[in-house]
């Protein structure tokens, strides 16, 4: 199965959010969906939900248009939230007959998924008696009931603590296994990286880069080492490593753009030619030096997001407590009285 | 009705039923019915206790005196029989001056002074603008006096009761249906009918509009409406609220008809009960169905504005204009029920919104053709249908806007646009 982006426009107001965006996804791969707060991510994948109409372009499955509203899709929306005064058994089973599900069917997925969450205990409980990162788990849950041929996260790891990530990545890791489109968005490079194959760069309203992410670290100069040195069995401090380093470069002619020191620990060599590597090497083997470590670092998905668009690190972290203060005010948690008779207000 | 509306609307009929607040509403309105309904036998119950007979209890308010200038009165039992809330002393001319300090200290309520040829004084100590005593009184006087000349006349006491026989008025209604009823009967059934449906409408219209409001709240509704047409959303949202509502007033009647047989006895007096049980099987079939036409067309007027708000909170601001449009169609039917055949009622009961109250108030209190109600009930479902239709567009849109409530032109622009951008998608 292939899901087909094909020349998306969307504009609001003013505002040209999507400029002919394409893109394609086949069958068990998973798709990190990058790009910084306001990019176009969850644009796009409303879009593909059909939650609004993009302003021309179209969305295809297998070359036709399909029914997103089938048991073919899950979906985890960025704004996450479901009844917070009802029993998780209760909406996931309703979830799952909205989407087409039988009662039964929809009570066995449910209990299946609930025991492989391990939240088989919470059964009966009403939502807002979860922590946050638990609600979270309910509602991937919902999004996963119907067996989905394509199930699209939007920003499925905000807001989840690292035990959660890991139980996330698990289950992603699973669902592509089993030969299922998956897409998922998110600014955590570290989290997507570790789960999705294939990436698209979303910037400026087009995808910037897009595919496999080994073949597209493989087109990165790979022109930075690792190196670590010891001394009579002790390591050497990394200011002084680099320090030897810098000098045994010079004295020998090795061209180089950089000796950096990174957390006050790691010491990284840019060279100017990736050939140079072996040069470097030798020049170690003959200072009588002992080294200890020696290997080519590979650019991280960071870096490559970084290089691509532009962008800092500090920009990043901006996007990253942004969307740690909107989680804050969502309203998932919130205990509000809701309802019948308890919200109303008097004299209304 | 499809699969996905529903399983919407066994959702929410399952989330009322289990919601507390209205459990607890219903059962403390259905103990209110069932007590409300024994108080008479209770009342019964403890007078009995006392002298062991069952005799209405009668409470003497105040005392009245009669000073009779033209000796045309025997007795008093004539007024004691009309006034039994009132104690009667016939008292001399020349007690005057004292009777009338007496009412002066609030001793007495009022002197009542007979002159001859039927002319009649009566002085009160206080005016009540609810009591009819003055406006009956001259008739008792007249009766008391003609009762006394007819003893005088020497007339045998069959003719004398004869005479005295007061014409006993039936007013008929000439509605083909039900030809035995009075218009009375009419009267009182059509308001209680009236009334509920307003009641209802008020209080679960908001409800509808609450439940729309807090999913959007709660964000649950991005993963609703990618999960089945928002047409059945609202349809099952609504269907399923109309079914609480009816589930409830079967709840209350069922009270309400148990307590009055259990209490019969004690009830026998208040008609007003009796008339209320008595409505007939084709009327109240009608009712229903005006109820629920009624009922579901509103609601899906008050889902639409519920999803424009983006808190349950906000709703009551939304819901205004609306209610006050319903307050103005509650008015029209309640003025309808005292002049049932004036032209502009027949006009009004066939306006979608007005009819389900205003139709059902000309059927029950009039005779109307089958041609008419029919194309009443007709122009009201498919007002339903458009309602409905439109009501799931404005909810489409509604959803996913959060921030400060739209204002109704800006509705009608993003529903004009939202056409326009579908067409031009179509289109390329």
């Amino acid at each position: 199965m292939q899901l087909q982006i094909q020349d998306i426009h969307k504009s609001y107001g003013d505002n040209h959010v999507l400029r002919g965006l394409s893109l394609n996804v086949s069958s068990g791969q998973a798709l990190g969906l990058l790009g910084r707060n306001g990019a176009g991510k969850t644009t796009l994948i409303r879009i593909i939900m059909n939650v609004f109409p993009a302003d021309s372009g179209q969305i295809l499955l297998d070359g036709k248009p399909f029914l997103r509203t089938s048991k073919t899709i899950g979906y985890l929306p960025e704004e996450k939230g479901l009844y917070a005064d009802i029993s998780l058994i209760r909406q996931l089973v309703y979830l799952g007959m909205l989407r087409g599900l039988t009662r039964d069917e929809a009570v066995r997925a449910s209990d299946y998924w609930l025991d492989r969450l391990s939240m088989t205990g919470y059964r009966e409980q009403n939502l807002e008696t979860l922590s946050k990162g638990n609600q979270q788990k309910i509602q991937l849950i919902a999004s996963l009931l119907t067996k989905p041929e394509i199930v699209i996260l939007d920003e499925p790891f905000s807001g989840l603590d690292p035990v959660n990530v890991m139980m996330m990545r698990e289950i992603v890791s699973d669902i592509v296994k089993e030969g299922r489109i998956v897409i998922l968005s998110g600014h955590q490079m570290p989290f997507i990286e570790q789960v999705c194959q294939n990436i698209a760069i979303l910037d400026n309203g087009v995808i910037d880069l897009a595919g496999d992410l080994v073949k597209i670290k493989q087109t990165y100069p790979r022109n930075t080492i690792e190196i670590r040195m010891e001394e009579e069995g002790q390591r050497l401090p990394a200011e002084r490593t680099a320090e030897i380093l810098r000098e045994l470069m010079t004295t020998k002619g090795i061209r180089f753009e950089e000796v950096s020191v990174q957390n006050g620990r790691r010491v990284l060599v840019t060279l100017e030619e990736a050939n140079d590597r072996g040069h470097l090497l030798d020049a170690l083997a003959g200072s009588g030096l002992s080294v200890e470590r020696f290997f080519v670092v590979e650019p991280t998905l960071e870096d490559i997001f970084l290089k691509k668009t532009g962008y800092t690190r500090e920009d990043l972290a901006a996007d990253e407590r942004a969307s740690q203060e909107s989680l804050a005010e969502a309203p998932m948690t919130k205990k509000r009285r809701g309802g019948l008779f308890g919200s109303r207000k008097r004299g209304a | 009705m499809n699969r996905g509306a529903w399983t919407v609307t066994r959702f929410e009929v399952g989330n009322y039923l289990k919601k507390k607040s209205w459990i607890r509403t219903t059962i403390i309105v259905m103990v209110l019915i069932a007590l409300l309904m024994s108080v008479p036998s209770i009342i019964l119950l403890i007078k009995g206790d006392k002298d062991g007979d069952s005799k209405p209890i009668i409470i003497v308010t105040s005392k009245m005196a009669v000073v009779d200038h033209a000796g045309v009165l025997s007795d008093l039992s004539l007024f004691e029989q009309a006034y039994k809330d009132k104690a009667w002393s016939l008292e001399d001319g020349a007690e005057l001056e004292n009777l009338r300090a007496r009412a002066r200290k609030g001793d007495l309520y009022g002197i009542l002074e007979i002159f001859p040829e039927k002319r009649v004084r009566l002085a009160l100590s206080k005016e009540s603008m609810t009591d009819s005593f003055t406006e009956t009184l001259p008739h008792v006087v007249e009766q008391a006096i003609n009762l006394n000349l007819l003893i005088k006349s020497g007339m045998s006491q069959p003719s004398i009761a004869q005479v005295m026989q007061p014409v006993s008025l039936e007013l008929a209604s000439l509605s083909a249906t039900s030809d035995s009823k009075t218009i009375y009967h009419a009267y009182v059934q059509t308001y209680i009918v009236t009334f509920l449906l307003y009641m209802m409408i008020m209080l679960y219209g908001q409800f509808v509009a609450q439940s729309v409001a807090k999913e959007k709240g709660n964000r649950a509704m991005e993963i609703l409406i990618t999960s089945t047409k928002p047409l059945n959303l609202i349809v099952g949202k609504v269907i399923g609220t109309t079914l609480v509502a009816l589930i409830q007033i079967a709840l209350f009647f069922g009270t309400f008809a148990l307590f009055f047989k259990i209490n019969s006895a004690a009830l026998q007096s208040i008609e007003f009960l009796y008339i209320a049980l008595q409505m007939p099987f084709d009327t109240a079939l009608l009712a229903i169905l005006f109820f629920i036409l009624g009922f579901v067309s509103f609601a899906f007027v008050f889902g639409a504005l519920g999803s424009l708000v983006s808190r349950a909170e906000d709703v009551s601001t939304t819901i205004g204009a609306l209610s006050f449009f319903f307050v103005i169609i509650f008015m029209a039917s309640i003025f309808a029920m005292m002049n049932p055949s004036e032209f502009w009622v027949k006009v009004l009961s066939f306006l979608p919104l007005f009819s389900p109250m205003l139709l059902y108030v000309r059927i029950s209190m009039t005779s109307v053709m089958w041609w008419e109600v029919l194309l009443g009930i007709g122009s009201q479902l498919i007002t339903m249908v458009i309602l409905a239709w439109i009501s799931s567009k404005i909810y489409r849109l509604g959803v996913l806007m959060y921030g400060k409530p739209p204002k109704f032109r800006e509705i009608i622009a993003m529903l004009k646009r939202d056409r326009e951008q579908k067409n031009a998608v179509r289109a390329s």
